[in-house]
């Protein structure tokens, strides 16, 4: 009986002499197998978020591009309300101009860095749009209740645009690369 | 809201206005705006002469109007009123004169006429400091 026991202890020391650094290879073969086949899933992984996240600012890019034309003419609205004395007419416009100014700055930021200008050019016009429509309910004279407001919406049609215009010649850039 | 929370936010802006690390913008000559992406404030002079009560209103981003306060006063019958001295009463005037110095660029235009009036002075600016041929005599 001990001698069996001391055979098959000295069959399982060999047994390990000769598997254990060939388990322990195999061991450190799988693992690395397993890390690199998890950095391959994670960068698919982000090169579709990536491509999703650019897909994304993208069409915030497009739908500044196709606002803008909406708040130049919601200015041209409003200057031609106030030739025509149209004082029932504007605070409706005021409130037009402020709905689409925040959606198109909720756009901007969607699409990441933007200047605080831009923020900032229309966060008074929004100010005034409201000081401008409290004056008109209580009886100002349109050109005095506008005045400021008008100054701030030529401010932001100017900030706007001009971010447009650099978010045009992007978008331009990038289809030319696609393509 | 809190008058004290108030008076710290009054303080938060009026040394940075001074400074001019912050920008107002005038709305005619008794009201000033400052905006930034954040929201904006407005303080003007009620009855647009530019002197006390004067009326803070703070606006979100969307233009919304938040929070007002205004300079504290006493109304009597048939006497107007008079200015009740409270810290918001002078902490609004404090502001008020910040702001309306800041949109209207104070400072630099009495420096400027000041560096000409230097100028002039000393012989060379643009302007005689001694009769020419070219003045009237009378």
């Amino acid at each position: 009986m001990s001698k069996f026991v001391a055979d098959t202890s000295s069959l399982a020391d060999w047994i390990s002499i000769v598997t254990g650094p060939t388990g322990l290879a195999v061991s450190v073969l799988g693992f690395g197998l397993a890390i690199w086949q998890i950095r391959k899933v994670r960068k698919s992984t982000e090169a579709a978020a990536s491509a999703s996240s650019t897909a994304a600012r993208t069409a915030a890019a497009n739908m500044v591009l196709f606002l803008i034309p909406d708040l130049q003419a919601i200015a041209s609205e409003i200057s031609t309300a106030l030739e025509s004395g149209d004082r029932e007419r504007l605070p409706e416009l005021l409130d037009r101009w402020r709905e689409t100014g925040i959606r198109v700055r909720g756009l901007l930021k969607a699409r990441g860095e933007v200047d605080a200008a831009v923020l900032t050019a229309l966060t008074r016009s929004f100010a005034q749009a409201t000081d401008a429509k409290a004056k008109i309910r209580s009886g100002v004279e349109l050109h005095e209740a506008t005045t400021a407001f008008q100054r701030s919406i030529d401010k932001a049609i100017e900030e706007v645009g001009d971010l447009g215009g650099q978010m045009l010649v992007k978008v331009e850039e990038r289809t030319a690369v696609e393509s | 809201m809190k008058a004290e929370r108030l008076l710290e936010f009054i303080g938060g802006l009026t040394e940075p206005t001074r400074t001019r690390h912050i920008r107002w913008a005038t709305e005619g000559s008794s009201s000033f705006l400052l905006s930034i992406p954040s929201g904006s404030v407005r303080i003007r002079s009620m009855d647009g002469d530019g002197m006390w009560p004067y009326e803070l209103q703070i606006l979100d981003e969307n233009g919304v109007s938040v929070e007002t306060a205004e300079t504290e006063v006493e109304r009597e019958a048939g006497q107007g009123m008079t200015l009740k001295n409270t810290p918001l009463s002078l902490a609004l005037s404090e502001l008020y004169e910040a702001a309306r110095d800041n949109s209207l660029n104070v400072e630099t235009v009495m420096e400027n006429i000041l560096r000409d009036v230097e100028k002039g002075l000393s012989g060379t600016g643009d302007f005689p400091t001694s009769p020419t041929d070219d003045d009237i005599p009378f």
